[in-house]
């Protein structure tokens, strides 16, 4: 999680087209989003007329001897602080409920992509950086909304509304005043340019600096074994002190712009109580024309104008990363998905049998894995599958339910290509066991049912008892006993247990089994050989076998060798001819 | 600009083996221990921050006096000098330009000291962390241990950093401004301070609630996480079952949590913001209404309102920061607990003082009567290497053979000093194990090296990989390990070669690949006994005999030095073992045969029982094979 987020700054999409996929993902509550940007306008308006109101309380009351006037006006900038207050929360709640509505959406709908990739994007790409997209991405732009980058739109109607007003109750002393602007703006975007680099160079120092963090305290062991515990040590301090460098670079900026804007606003009050002397109070003066209400709203409004202009840095920063962000979410939006449903797909059966037909495979780009693999299996036969490691076999387990599409050649189930059928009602037909189990982090119960939701508990026991699990579900508490993520709290043997119950429960007619080569001890070992009798029991069986066990009990053996069918036949057939698969079983001798 | 917050894993207290005798950890840090270093660095930060402060505070009352001299009032001399508009426009100049150079200084002296903290706190963690032994890791969890590194420590840097400024400032600006507004008028102003107390406890509350939430908005993140993890590592299984849409619903469960727990911080957030404003406003409000009816019975000018309304404002943040300080005091001190939680775990294996004499070690190896408890999970101590004795000369090969669990590995654990071993039972070179200096022992070249089953890699290219141990390899070195492990056609194959990415950002290896790298690195350290714990397991059997064959005959390592390390192997293989001068039958952690493998076969125990086991299967095929050629 921790390896991600400033990768690279490039964008490929430009401000205008993400803000407007932005917008899209709004879309649904478009009422709510006018609101709340029509809400903007009572916003600025509450906002700078309490300056004006604070001058009134001046002129009417103070200098006038009102002590009726005081009390109005007062009355009236009470109103109209509880006004802005209302506003602004419902508008920014609204704001809120806008943007995390979208950003959920975008989260689903990313999800849902990755369900829809093929397989071979995620071999592409390391798991890590798929998931920055959902996790991350989505963050960053959610941060848009809940940091208040958003109300960025607010600020910049709030600084122009202050300079309308201003203009309107006084435009000699505005035009004073306001000199200070454009430094402000110079100095503003000096501090906002480097502020860009410091905070991308913060966030890339503390990328690197997790990533070696997480990575030595994983691999603590080996460091220590090799008695690099000072070097790494070094590495890791000069990466900390590389992120605190840019950290107090940033600390620089920002306390500098802090300071400047406080200053300019400051200055602003001199330079208008400078013209106000020059050009005279009405009633204090000879040819005096301003009115002392005039110049206490000045100095009011201009304590507040350079509030919001403080924080700008920081929110077009946090907008900046949100950007960047949503391209590379755009990015995955964009991946094509190649293995999808046909738009009439014909009817999924298996009644006579599954043909591959000059199947040609690879992986991406990568050398050819099957080149030209033909066999035919009919309904009910076992087929063993051996061959060397690298041979291609591991492979069928993946392209027969379609999981991969074959590069060349087809696979045929009663003479229709597997590509012609709904990947739903194919899957449906044929269970693939791999070799790695992978159980889920929930309940034993939840991972059995996994292919068949609507199963019994009565049926899950059934097929745990076929499978020689039983005890296992005892032992981990029952159907309800838990299992943490990737089934950590079972041995490796149990996990392949509850993986071949689990498929079990789907009762498919057609079973790709992918036999387990890590070492278990005997007992595990006779329980497991058992257990995969028992799943191919009465039904089509391709298992890619590891045991010489399991392959004497097929029907008939393909030697695969460099992606094609070598040899077939009986297993005494085979050995008999003294070819290949001979040589294997010798081989498979020697090893034990 | 504080670090981004990650989500927080479930804190499970390290517990550590305790040995008698151990010296006690004199790791764990107080606050007053991370301030002490920066002591100078935060009395220079408050001085800069009086000069701030003084500066920001005079302002308002050179603004009062300019609007009475504007007004038209007559104004008392300031320290001899007559006021003018003039003056106070140029004083107020003066003050704004000096006060925001010393405020960026006060900011950058300040918050720079909390970065120091942190850096020097997560130096002093790593370091304390290097010393602790694979058993402690294997309890805690990498997690756990990162969240503390990162996590706390930010709150810990919050503390030094922002609380301390924050703290600091309020004191100065509460101690100037409130008997400043007192003297202008002091009914007006205790009407117009009425709100501060009120905005302390709710920033107070607000910064909890805030706190709170945030930590299950982290929480919430984290279950999305895992769910996403999960369900992509598991892609083949959810496809291979058709569950994709099972697996959005659970998502889409997650998702919706996260959503709300987002919008429960937002809610408490956007209404602080507005609430916050209010209350400084309705301070204002009293200001203007009360000030107002003192204005009118002459007894304040204009100019008073105006100071008063300004120092209502530049009171206004202080007081929230302060509420917040409280929280972030909290948080912080919490942090600080746990992150001495991990400094005060005692390391297991100690430290011994001798050191290596020039050279390499020469290779032998004795256990004596070697035990090794291991802890169970339910707390009591399991026995898995018992009463074991061996002698090991330099340059021999040993093989440990037994069914699972036996407790083969521990015996290579105990002889790398992974896990405490007594003295007395442990000899290398004649020393006793338990007075090595662990560095001594393990540096290259000629000192001990392990390769696990699992060979963990570095995300780095594959030379650095290979190189990791070995100080001062040439690439020659490094293209003769290569084909020493039989790694030259994947290497091959690697997109750049020896400089591809390995390891977590780089390109997977298979796990035969993955052996090979992690024995090459051993390998490339030129060591004089070398511990290989099932490590070619992946690979195929002619590699690794031929691998074993080379060792035995020792190889010429980096440097072009021949090595000819002491092995001592664990197989599941036998095959790979049959020319050990030595095998170990280990059953329940007692050595139950031993001898060569011809000497075993004869003597009919544990060792030619698994022979035979191997044999059956063998025997089978063959009858196979022999019916087969009648049919």
């Amino acid at each position: 999680m921790t390896t991600s987020s400033t990768a690279s700054p490039a964008r490929r999409r430009s401000d205008g087209e993400l803000l407007r996929r932005l917008v899209r993902d709004v879309a649904p509550e478009r009422g709510l989003f006018v609101l709340a940007v029509l809400l903007y306008a009572p916003l600025t308006l509450l906002s700078v007329v309490q300056p004006v109101v604070i001058g009134h309380a001046v002129d009417d009351g103070f200098r006038a001897g009102d002590t009726a006037a005081v009390w109005r006006w007062a009355g009236v900038f009470v109103v109209v602080v509880a006004g802005r207050a209302l506003v602004e929360a419902a508008q920014g709640l609204w704001m809120q409920q806008l943007g995390q509505g979208a950003v959920t959406r975008m989260r689903v709908r990313l999800f849902a992509k990755l369900q829809r990739l093929p397989l071979a994007f995620f071999e592409r790409q390391p798991l890590g950086r798929i998931m920055t997209r959902v996790t991350n991405d989505t963050e960053s732009v959610a941060e848009l909304f809940s940091s208040g980058a958003v109300s960025l739109v607010g600020d910049l109607l709030f600084l122009v509304g202050t300079i309308v007003m201003l203009f309107v109750v006084d435009v000699q002393l505005s035009f004073a005043a306001l000199v200070t602007i454009p430094p402000l703006v110079v100095g503003v975007q000096w501090f906002r340019r480097r502020a860009r680099d410091v905070f991308g160079r913060v966030r890339a120092a503390q990328s690197v600096l997790n990533g070696t963090l997480q990575e030595l305290l994983s691999g603590m062991a080996i460091v220590q074994l090799f008695a690099r515990v000072e070097v790494v040590g070094d590495r890791l301090d000069q990466e900390s002190v590389a992120y605190t460098e840019a950290n107090k670079d940033a600390i620089f900026l920002d306390a500098g712009v802090y300071s400047f804007v406080d200053a300019v606003s400051v200055i602003a009050v001199a330079i208008t109580l400078a013209a106000a002397s020059q050009l005279g109070v009405r009633g204090v003066a000879p040819d005096g024309a301003l009115s002392l209400g005039v110049l206490v709203a000045f100095v009011d409004a201009l304590g507040r104008f350079f509030l919001p202009v403080r924080e700008l840095s920081n929110k077009t920063t946090i907008i900046q990363s949100a950007l960047v962000a949503a391209d590379r979410i755009a990015d995955l939006d964009a991946e094509p998905e190649t293995i999808t449903a046909p738009s009439s797909p014909r009817p999924a059966r298996f009644e006579r049998e599954l043909r591959l037909r000059d199947v040609h495979f690879a992986y991406g780009d990568g050398p050819p894995v099957l080149r030209g693999l033909s066999f035919v299996a009919q309904k009910g036969e076992r087929i063993g599958i051996v061959g060397h490691t690298g041979a291609g076999k591991s492979t069928l387990v993946k392209l027969v339910p379609r999981l991969y599409d074959v590069t060349g050649g087809a696979i045929l189930l009663d003479d229709v290509d597997v590509r012609d059928l709904d990947p739903k009602a194919l899957r449906r037909l044929t269970t693939a066991v791999p070799q790695e189990t992978f159980l889920f982090k929930g309940t034993i119960a939840e991972n059995l049912r996994f292919g068949a939701p609507d199963a019994t508990d009565a049926r899950l026991l059934d097929a745990a008892r076929a499978c020689c699990a039983d005890d296992v579900v005892e032992r981990h508490g029952g159907l309800r006993g838990a299992v943490t993520e990737r089934g950590h709290n079972l041995s490796l043997g149990e996990r392949q247990l509850l993986a071949l119950t689990r498929a079990l429960v789907c009762d498919p007619p057609l079973v790709i089994l992918d036999e387990a080569t890590a070492s278990v001890d005997r007992e595990t070992e006779r329980r497991l050989q058992l257990a995969q009798e028992r799943l191919i029991a009465g039904r089509t069986a391709l298992i890619v076998a590891h045991r010489l066990t399991t392959i004497e009990r097929c029907d008939r053996i393909l030697v695969v060798h460099e992606g094609r069918v070598d040899e077939q036949g009986a297993h005494a057939e085979l050995l008999a001819r003294g070819g290949r698969y001979a040589a294997l079983v010798e081989l498979q001798q020697a090893q034990g | 600009m504080s670090a981004p917050a990650r989500p927080e894993t479930v804190h499970r207290a390290p517990d550590p083996i305790t040995v008698l005798g151990e010296p006690p950890s004199t790791g764990t840090r107080t606050l007053a221990q991370l301030f002490a270093p920066h002591a100078g660095a935060m009395g220079r930060g408050f001085a800069l921050l009086l000069v701030t402060n003084a500066c920001a505070l005079a302002v308002p009352r050179l603004v009062n006096v300019g609007v009475n001299l504007i007004e038209g009032r007559a104004v008392q001399p300031f320290l001899g000098i007559t006021p003018s508009v003039a003056r106070v426009v140029g004083a107020i100049a003066v003050l704004a330009a000096l006060g925001a150079v010393v405020r960026t200084l006060s900011r950058i002296v300040l918050f720079n000291a909390g970065r120091d903290v942190e850096r020097g706190l997560r130096r002093d963690a790593f370091a304390h962390l290097a010393t602790l032994s694979p058993g402690y890791f294997a309890r805690a969890s990498v997690g756990d241990l990162m969240s503390r590194i990162t996590n706390d420590l930010t709150n810990i840097r919050l503390l030094t950093g922002f609380a301390m400024l924050n703290t600091l400032n309020a004191a100065i600006v509460v101690v100037v401004t409130v008997p400043v507004c007192l003297l202008l008028d002091w009914r007006v102003a205790l009407w117009s301070l009425l709100p501060f107390p009120l905005v302390i406890v709710a920033a107070l509350l607000v910064s909890r609630t805030m706190f709170r939430r945030t930590k299950e908005l982290q929480e919430a993140t984290g279950a999305l996480s895992s769910v996403v993890q999960e369900s992509l590592a598991g892609q083949m299984v959810v496809r291979a079952f058709s569950q994709e849409s099972a697996v959005e619903r659970r998502f889409g469960g997650v998702n919706d949590r996260v959503y709300d727990a987002a919008m429960r911080l937002a809610r408490v957030r956007l209404l602080m913001g507005p609430l916050m404003g209010l209350m400084g406003s309705f301070a204002i409000a009293m200001a203007l209404a009360q000030g107002g009816v003192v204005v009118v019975q002459g007894r304040m000018s204009v100019g008073d309102v105006v100071e008063l309304n300004a120092r209502l404002l530049q009171l206004t943040w202080p007081m929230i920061a302060l509420g917040f300080v409280v929280s972030v005091w909290q948080r912080g001190k919490a942090s600080l607990a746990r992150v001495n939680e991990v400094l005060a775990v005692r390391p297991d294996v100690i430290d011994g003082a001798v050191r290596r004499p020039a050279g390499a070690l020469r290779g032998d190896v004795a256990l004596h009567n070697l035990c090794v408890d291991v802890e169970r999970a339910d707390g009591g101590a399991r026995r898995v290497v018992d009463d074991m004795s061996a002698t090991i000369p330099a340059g021999a090969f040993v093989g440990v053979v037994g069914r699972n669990g036996a407790g083969k590995s521990m015996v290579l654990k105990a002889i790398a000093r992974q896990l405490p071993v007594a003295r007395g039972q442990v000899q290398i070179d004649a020393v006793d194990a338990v007075d090595w200096h662990l560095a001594a022992l393990r540096q290259a070249p000629g000192g001990i090296a392990v390769v696990p089953e699992d060979g963990f890699l570095f995300s780095a290219s594959l030379r650095d990989n290979l190189a990791f141990g070995a100080t001062a390899v040439t690439d020659a070195d490094v293209e003769a390990v290569v084909d020493l492990v039989d790694l030259r056609r994947d290497v091959a194959r690697f997109p750049d070669g020896l400089a591809t990415l390995v390891g977590e950002r780089g390109v997977t290896l298979s796990g035969g690949q993955r052996q090979r790298v992690a024995l090459g690195r051993a390998l490339l350290a030129r060591p004089a006994v070398l511990l290989l714990d099932d490590c070619l397991s992946a690979v195929d059997v002619e590699t690794e005999s031929n691998i074993l064959a080379a060792l035995q005959r020792g190889f010429v390592g980096a440097g072009g030095i021949v090595v000819r390390p002491t092995i001592v192997m664990v197989s599941h293989r036998l095959s790979a073992l049959r020319t050990a001068d030595e095998i170990l039958g280990l059953a329940d952690g007692r050595v139950v045969e031993r001898g060569t493998h011809d000497a075993l076969m004869r003597a009919g125990g544990l060792y030619a029982t698994l022979w035979g086991e191997v044999q059956r299967r063998a025997a089978l095929a063959k009858r196979l094979q022999a019916e087969g050629a009648q049919v």
